[in-house]
């Protein structure tokens, strides 16, 4: 395991404000960007990457849910019933992580990061889930600023949601992101859940699928207390700038960054192993 | 009180919960990274290690509020699920 130097402390600093900003602006917790950055440029195990990058995304996950409250965005109802799946997705992944080599490991990461670039780009002319009908079991309803209404929708094919949710579990601690790179684009997809509410309750709930991986690395002593410091306070600040600069973009500049950034990253994953 | 109005007041009530554990645990993260940095290590190591635990036990305390909120609210199949959710992460801190 490296020895966290002050350099490499401020490194790691940095990094994280790049993560937290290219996170915010693509409306994902980050960990995508931060685990190839500390496992390719810096030569970290990847175990300790993920650790570190889980708990970045335990602390986006809470400060962007802080936010979120009391605003309605968030189905607690749906929340709550996804996040059973998503906790023992979560756990399920500490188990597998420490029988796949890292190499396979590199390899998952740049296929699932290069599927998420295609679907990007694929989806880049599609308009959102259009919400329909009474809200029902599941269903909910949230305040739509650009429409200026409050929408209402229903919850379709639930156990896909649910199985959706089970994978971004396993795929959150084995690879140390926060998932919602599943989750949203299938709420949203096929589920029937409008974008900003699929967003805020992937977020929501991500805390609690990133804790449940982060504790088995930080058990197994895979966590490097200062370089997790450094990364969660640079998150911190790379979210808060990411913010401001988010308004400015078009959507389909921020979609085109993303693909383009994801296809980096499998391609030099795949380069490393 | 309508459904829509106390769903807005457990989202508050969890809300207050995530803020304090962000404030927390980044003030430890912050002060303890400069201890290690500018003192010697010990403080600065034991403060690191608090801030990640704080930040760890944050989602699960939220879980652990919304029991108890949705009890209230005799929404017995939200009790499940949370209950359900704390047992899967205390699995995963007694594995590891």
């Amino acid at each position: 395991m490296p020895d966290p130097t002050p350099l490499l402390i401020l490194i790691t600093l940095g990094l994280g404000v790049v993560a937290g900003m290219l996170g915010t602006l693509l409306g994902l917790g980050g960990g995508v960007f931060l685990v190839p950055f500390l496992v390719l440029a810096l030569d970290i195990p990847f175990h300790t990457a993920a650790a570190i990058s889980l708990t970045t995304v335990i602390a986006t996950s809470t400060a962007v849910s802080a936010g979120a409250a009391g605003r309605q965005l968030i189905n607690l109802r749906l929340g709550m019933v996804l996040e059973v799946a998503t906790a023992a997705g979560g756990l399920t992944g500490g188990i597998t992580a420490y029988t796949l080599s890292p190499r396979s490991l590199q390899l998952l990461f740049a296929g699932v990061a290069a599927a998420i670039g295609m679907v990007t780009v694929a989806r880049l002319n599609r308009e959102p889930a259009v919400a329909e009908g009474s809200g029902g079991r599941f269903g909910a309803s949230y305040f739509d600023p650009p429409s200026g209404r409050v929408v209402t929708y229903r919850v379709k094919r639930l156990p896909l949601a649910i199985v959706a949710s089970v994978a971004a579990g396993n795929i959150s601690t084995l690879l140390g992101v926060g998932g919602g790179i599943v989750k949203v684009p299938v709420l949203n997809a096929w589920c029937g859940v409008p974008m900003r509410p699929a967003a805020a309750t992937s977020a929501f709930m991500i805390g609690v699928t990133a804790t449940a991986g982060a504790v088995i690395y930080y058990g197994r002593g895979d966590l490097i207390p200062e370089l997790a410091a450094a990364a969660v306070l640079g998150v911190h600040v790379g979210s808060a700038t990411g913010m401001r600069f988010g308004e400015r973009l078009g959507q389909r500049a921020l979609s085109l960054l993303m693909a383009l950034v994801l296809f980096t990253v499998a391609a030099l994953m795949l380069v490393r192993s | 009180m309508t459904d829509r109005e106390d769903t807005r007041g457990i989202e508050r009530t969890l809300g207050r919960v995530l803020t304090a554990g962000t404030r927390v645990s980044t003030a430890c993260l912050a002060l303890g990274l400069l201890l290690t940095w500018f003192a010697t290590a010990g403080a600065g190591t034991l403060l690191l290690h608090a801030g990640i635990v704080v930040l760890m036990a944050t989602p699960a305390l939220r879980v652990a509020v919304s029991v108890g909120a949705f009890a209230r609210r005799r929404d017995w199949w939200l009790v499940l699920c949370a209950l359900l959710v704390l047992v899967l992460l205390i699995t995963g801190i007694l594995a590891a």
